[in-house]
């Protein structure tokens, strides 16, 4: 396996695994931070450049600021006093290697017979845009309209907050 | 590239934008009204709808778009069912704290989604237009924003959504991997040599999870309680006919259009998946107090009499659930209607809420009541025929599956149970004593106009089931069956 | 005008009354009522204008308007009419129009009336429907119409526990047959790809075989239909209870029309349940022999006057499916119209007695009514007559025929005619019973003391009903029948004559014996326990209760644990540990729920995954 590889999965696990278990919310955030590095450093190990950097731009760049000022904003940073785990998290934990066993059986046993594959595309940013602008467009154009949805309920929803109900 | 095809869902994204823009300039006691408007324009482009013609499949959009009997059915379907249910929000109004235009406009762009949703024909289309109608249910569940229930739906709606759509990302994407395409069209094709990688059946089998979260059927279910009974109610009608229809309509694309192959190995999943939503959703109905909530588990088991249609694999199953559909809507629209005006601040939707409702107003009394009977399945109304259809594609589908006797038994069980509680909602409006509040409900014209439109639908469809049963027939050619 | 409409117009004016009471006259007693009674009684005069023009008919007409056609499968919306449905809208509209008349009086003080009517008009279309339909699907549905609005005037008295339970019951009891009878239309229309009675006739006749080894199995299916609605042993406990409306509705629901529905559709559908290679006669022979049986036993030993007739009447209905089961379909519709008349008769007979004793209904209550109310006794005392099978009243003919055809070697058994004898027997006994305590010896109840004959409203419909339940025996209906039905055997009718007119006077003299100037009930101390088990109905009801009753309640008990593990069982354990109110308004902050539905999808997801794969 290639340690280069290596040390960036472990890197990105560990930032999850922290995101998820820590007591306070400013650090768990910034664990998030560096899981979202260490997958953007596995895109450009791959080779995927676009996606790479826009995992860099929008989830590093964006979303985790994003995260950030949302705990700023609404809580303060004070700990919860709650347990980190519930009660049942060892059923939890069963289920997810349940799933994570079925679809590695299925995995494994769809790829070992099949591996050389055809070697992947490696597509520029022009190309993706034109893509996006002639075949793609209706999604597109889709995903505009739910952004915009969205966008209107967020403002519905946080005017609620500063107005407060009627 | 073919732009026309698809003007029936710019029209609504584009009335949809124009309400939000006139809410600029209305004045805030007029705002109401615009819902008025919204249901004025939809109706015109149902109308509009009707004059469209698609005999032979037409596509566009790369074959990402594709408009064909089936297509123009559900179109359709939608479009109505967003006439009542503006004009329910309209009668809903004063309890939106703020933001009503922007209700309605929601409601447009959730219909635009399902409206993509009937045509799509690419697993992409499917996704961005399932989640165009998901997020928009977001924000329309938790609308009602003083009151805690409502903002519970809404996270817990958010939360099992999100946890839905991404196994039916990740299922496409395995899809795509494997077939490298995700056109169903191409994927036609290449399913049969790719269905020997079990990667590619278990990306089939998270699509089917995510659209199993839509159309709420068993064991996915358990969201749609909660959901339902904390939702505004015009956003709880438009989820247990809209939303659930584009679930179908998805499931009948993807398993019948898409993947014909393989679906028809899965007979034995869906005839177990069918039977047990039915029960499960019979069952839970019964101790149910709480009026949406047990419409919420009645969702269920309709999702379930209407997977018996699935599972039957065959054109008369998916012709009758068309017309099932059909029946449920008009059903279900005038139990939320009456719920509507009924539960006017009334907290919790008791049915006790509704005790000597014949006293208050006869017309919501027949409406509740009559779409209560339609429900259990009595003819002659609606609800009767749907079944009656059902049953009858099942028992076709018997001689080659024994199992499918079963089947019908735990059908006919599930709609004996439900007699237990449908009638108890009719025992309550018209026998029950000691209601405090016997002061007359005024019923405003338009709300009267579309309950009386319901009505004569349940009757008309169960009287004379043979036109919507041609209809649906025409329209299931569209699936390889 | 052509002939043709005037069905057209008999099977929708009930409707049309039903429609108006409903939308206009919901405030006026007395104008509901005057549109449901005029409403049937048009109907009435227009069957017979209708006969006496048309005379019976041609075996087979039908009028017809297309109605629906969904793919293959045309469905005609149609009017059937030959003798045995001519005679069936005489009965239903003659009689239940005097149930209508009658009713007035009786309902006249109850500030229900317009409901009530409403119901009775709604119920006289549905009744209408069946006997009309000319193919099963439009059976089917005025089918469930009547057991709706026979759930609606079951439960008329509503503020009583008793009645509302009492028409659920009989509701869910009558869909449990209705679905049955569903199962078996779907497998009919799966084989002949028809609905419509006189196309699978011909069908069958030219391939007897069509119907293959499913021929029992849809014989047995359609039959569920009719034990339901004409309350046979296992379904058979609804109809006691359905005692709990009124008495002209029990009168005309449950002693003249709808229970009778089930038998006149099993005779209607004969040429399916006779068709070759199915057994399915032997079963309904046998399950008519039971009910009767097992009813007549349960009569002798209930006090309660609307029970005692209620058992006589399912009693009755097992005579007539029993005869149905001996494939003799034409003495099985001969009692049921002999049956229709004396037992309407006697429920407005016992209705006129409730209504004068003030709503008294224990028999042991009674007694020396016979010089206070004339006109209710002697029509009282000629409907038992009739129904006892004395000649020459109009019960003697045709239970006489019962009684020999279940002698006929072909189909019938020694065993079934010893059960037709011994039913005879109890007949007499419990109707012997009921008189001699109800209008004979001495006042035992002050009300009993000061009872007064009944207003002509109520009379008049008595003596309407006298006529033909005395002499129906002289009409030649078993001869119309039997034109269409295939006539009776003519075997053994002395013998039958002669055992009955014996069961008769053996019966009344040992009834006399006991209950001349009884003050209480001999019979319980004489035979103990097997008294005790009749009065109690041998335990049926308990049956049900603890079993069919016991699991539905266990399944919403199991529903209810689970919807309650989920909500208030998690809100316990969640992070506040506070009561369910507190845990209920906190249930946004209480994750724990959320979580679980989470973990709860996520598991069915991964089953989902390692059920295919």
């Amino acid at each position: 396996m290639d340690p280069v590889f290596a040390f960036l999965a472990l890197l990105t696990t560990a930032g999850a695994v922290a995101a998820v278990s820590l007591r306070n919310l400013v650090h768990c955030a910034l664990c998030l931070v560096v899981a979202f590095a260490g997958l953007a450093a596995l895109y450009l190990q791959l080779n995927a450049q676009f996606i790479g950097f826009a995992q860099i731009l929008v989830y590093v760049g964006a979303v985790a600021i994003l995260i950030v000022f949302a705990i700023l904003l609404t809580r303060g940073s004070e700990p919860g006093n709650q347990p980190i785990l519930s009660s049942s998290w060892q059923a939890g934990l069963g289920v997810a290697v349940l799933v994570l066993g079925a679809l590695g059986v299925a995995v494994a046993s769809s790829f070992v017979r099949y591996y050389p594959v055809s070697p992947a595309p490696q597509p520029t940013v022009r190309e993706l845009g034109e893509q996006l602008m002639t075949n793609y467009v209706l999604p597109l154009e889709v995903i505009g309209l739910l952004l915009t949805a969205a966008m209107i309920g967020a403002v519905i929803i946080a005017m609620h907050e500063k107005q407060g109900p009627r | 590239m073919n732009l026309s095809l698809s003007i029936l869902e710019f029209a609504v994204i584009g009335a949809g934008l124009a309400i939000l823009l006139a809410d600029l300039w209305t004045p805030v006691p007029q705002k109401r009204n615009l819902g008025y408007a919204a249901a004025a324009a939809v109706g015109l482009i149902f109308l509009a709808s009707m004059l469209m013609q698609a005999a032979a499949p037409a596509y566009a959009f790369e074959k990402m778009y594709v408009l064909d009997g089936l297509a123009l059915f559900f179109k359709r379907f939608f479009l109505f069912a967003a006439v009542i249910v503006l004009v329910m929000s309209v009668e809903f109004a004063d309890r939106i704290e703020a933001g009503i235009a922007e209700y309605y406009a929601l409601i447009m762009f959730a219909l635009a989604g399902m409206m993509f949703a009937a045509s799509a024909n690419d697993f992409i289309l499917v996704f961005v237009s399932l989640e165009l109608i998901t997020v928009t249910f977001y924000v329309l569940t938790s609308f009602q924003r003083g009151r805690l229930h409502s903002l519970e739906a809404g996270v817990k709606y958010l939360i099992l959504g999100a946890l839905a759509s991404a196994f039916l990302v990740y299922g496409i994407a395995l899809v795509f991997g494997v077939a490298n395409t995700t056109n169903f069209g191409e994927l036609m094709g290449s399913a049969r040599v790719a269905s020997a990688r079990p990667v590619f059946l278990l990306g089939l089998l998270l699509v089917l999870v995510g659209l199993g979260f839509k159309i709420a059927a068993f064991p996915f279910q358990i969201w749609a309680p909660d959901v339902y009974q904390g939702s505004p109610a015009p956003t709880t009608a438009f989820l247990a006919v809209g939303s659930k229809a584009a679930g179908f309509i998805l499931l009948l694309r993807v398993l019948f259009s898409a993947v014909p192959e393989i679906t028809v190995n899965w007979t034995k999943l869906l005839m177990v998946i069918a039977g047990m939503t039915i029960l499960y959703g019979n069952l839970c109905a019964i101790p149910q107090r709480n009026l949406k909530r047990l419409l919420g588990y009645s969702s269920i088991a309709h999702a379930g009499y209407m997977l018996l249609g699935v599972a039957a694999m065959n054109s008369a199953g998916s012709s009758a659930i068309l017309y099932y559909l059909g029946a449920y809507l008009f059903t279900v629209l005038a139990a939320f209607t009456v719920i509507c005006v009924v539960m006017r601040g009334v907290e919790g939707d008791d049915i006790s809420a509704v005790a000597g409702l014949h006293q208050r107003s006869p017309l919501l009394a027949a409406s509740l009541s009559l779409a209560m009977v339609s429900l259990a399945g009595i003819p002659p109304l609606a609800g009767f025929f749907g079944k009656f259809l059902l049953l009858k594609a099942v028992v076709e589908k018997g001689a080659t599956q024994p199992g499918c006797y079963w089947l019908i038994a735990v059908a006919i069980l599930g709609v004996v149970i439900s007699l237990y509680y449908y009638l108890g909602v009719v025992r309550a409006i018209y026998w029950s004593k000691g209601s405090a509040e016997l002061s007359d409900i005024k019923v405003s014209w338009p709300i009267q106009v579309s309950l009386y439109a319901c009505i004569a639908a349940m009757f008309y469809l169960g009287l004379f089931p043979d036109r919507l049963v041609n209809i649906a027939m025409e329209a299931v050619k569209a699936l390889k069956l | 005008m052509k002939l043709e409409i005037i069905p057209w117009i008999i099977l929708f004016l009930p409707m049309l009354a039903a429609a108006g009471i409903t939308l206009f006259t919901l405030k006026s007693r007395d104008q509901s009522a005057r549109l449901s009674i005029g409403a049937i009684v048009l109907g009435f005069v227009l069957s017979v204008f209708f006969i006496a023009v048309n005379g019976w008919g041609p075996l087979k007409m039908e009028s017809v308007a297309s109605w629906l056609e969904v793919g293959p499968l045309q469905v005609d919306f149609g009017l059937r009419l030959d003798p045995l449905s001519l005679l069936m809208l005489l009965i239903v509209t003659g009689v239940g129009g005097a149930i209508h008349i009658y009713s007035y009086g009786y309902m006249h003080d109850d500030p229900g009336a317009p409901r009530y009517f409403a119901g009775l008009s709604l119920f006289t279309f549905s009744m209408l429907g069946i006997v009309l339909a000319n193919n099963f699907l439009q059976m089917f549905i005025f089918w469930e119409l009547v057991g709706l609005s026979s759930y609606l005037l079951i439960g008329f008295w509503f503020e009583r526990p008793s009645a509302a339970d009492a028409s659920k019951k009989a509701f869910l009891t009558n869909r449990l047959g209705d679905f049955g009878f569903l199962l078996g239309i779907l497998l009919i229309w799966d084989t002949f790809g028809a609905l419509n009675f006189s196309a699978i006739q011909v069908e069958l006749i030219r391939n007897p075989q069509a119907l293959g080894a499913l021929a029992t199995v849809v014989g047995l299916l359609v039959f569920c239909g009719a034990m339901g609605k004409s309350a046979q042993f296992p379904l058979h406990v609804w109809l006691p209870d359905a005692m709990e409306g009124p008495t002209p509705v029990s009168a005309l629901i449950h002693a003249a029309t709808m229970v009778a529905a089930g038998v006149y559709m099993l005779c209607r559908v004969f040429f399916l349940l006779d068709a070759s290679g199915s057994n399915a006669l032997e079963v309904i022979a046998w399950i008519g022999g039971i009910t009767a049986l097992l009813a007549a036993l349960i009569a002798v030993q209930q006090n309660d006057i609307k029970r005692i007739l209620a058992y006589s009447t399912l009693s009755q209905l097992g005579y007539m499916v029993l005869a149905v089961g001996v494939a003799s379909p034409t003495p099985a519709m001969y009692h049921l119209t002999t049956h229709a008349f004396f037992k309407a008769l006697l429920f407005l007979g016992a209705g006129s007695v409730i209504h004068a004793l003030h709503h008294e209904q224990d028999i042991w209550k009674m007694g020396a009514l016979k010089n206070k109310m004339p006109v209710t006794f002697w029509t009282f005392l000629l409907a038992t007559l009739a129904l006892c099978g004395v000649p020459p009243l109009s019960g003697f003919f045709s239970k006489d025929e019962i009684i020999a055809a279940a002698l006929n070697p072909e189909h019938g058994s020694v065993w079934l005619f010893l059960l037709t004898v011994g039913v005879a027997l109890l007949t007499t006994f419990y109707m012997a019973r009921l008189v001699l305590v109800a209008f004979f010896g001495s006042a035992k109840s002050h009300e009993a003391g000061h009872a007064h004959e009944s207003p002509k409203v109520m009379t008049v419909p008595l003596l309407a009903l006298a006529l033909p339940s005395a002499a129906g025996g002289f009409l030649g209906i078993a001869h119309l029948y039997g034109k269409q039905l295939g006539q009776a055997h003519a075997d053994y009718h002395v013998l039958a004559m002669a055992v009955s007119v014996g069961a008769v006077i053996f019966s009344f003299a040992f009834a006399w014996g006991l209950y001349w100037n009884a003050e209480r009930d001999p019979l319980p101390e004489k035979i103990g326990a097997l008294a005790r088990a009749m009065r109690d109905r041998f335990y049926f009801d308990e049956l049900y209760e603890a079993t069919v009753i016991k699991l539905q309640e266990i399944a919403a008990a199991m529903a209810d644990w689970f919807d309650q593990w989920i909500i208030a069982g998690l809100a316990v354990r969640g992070i506040h540990g506070t009561t369910e109110l507190f845990g209920r308004a906190l249930r946004l902050v209480q994750t724990g729920n959320l979580q679980t539905y989470a973990f709860l999808f996520v598991l069915s997801v991964a089953l989902l995954l390692f059920f295919v794969l």
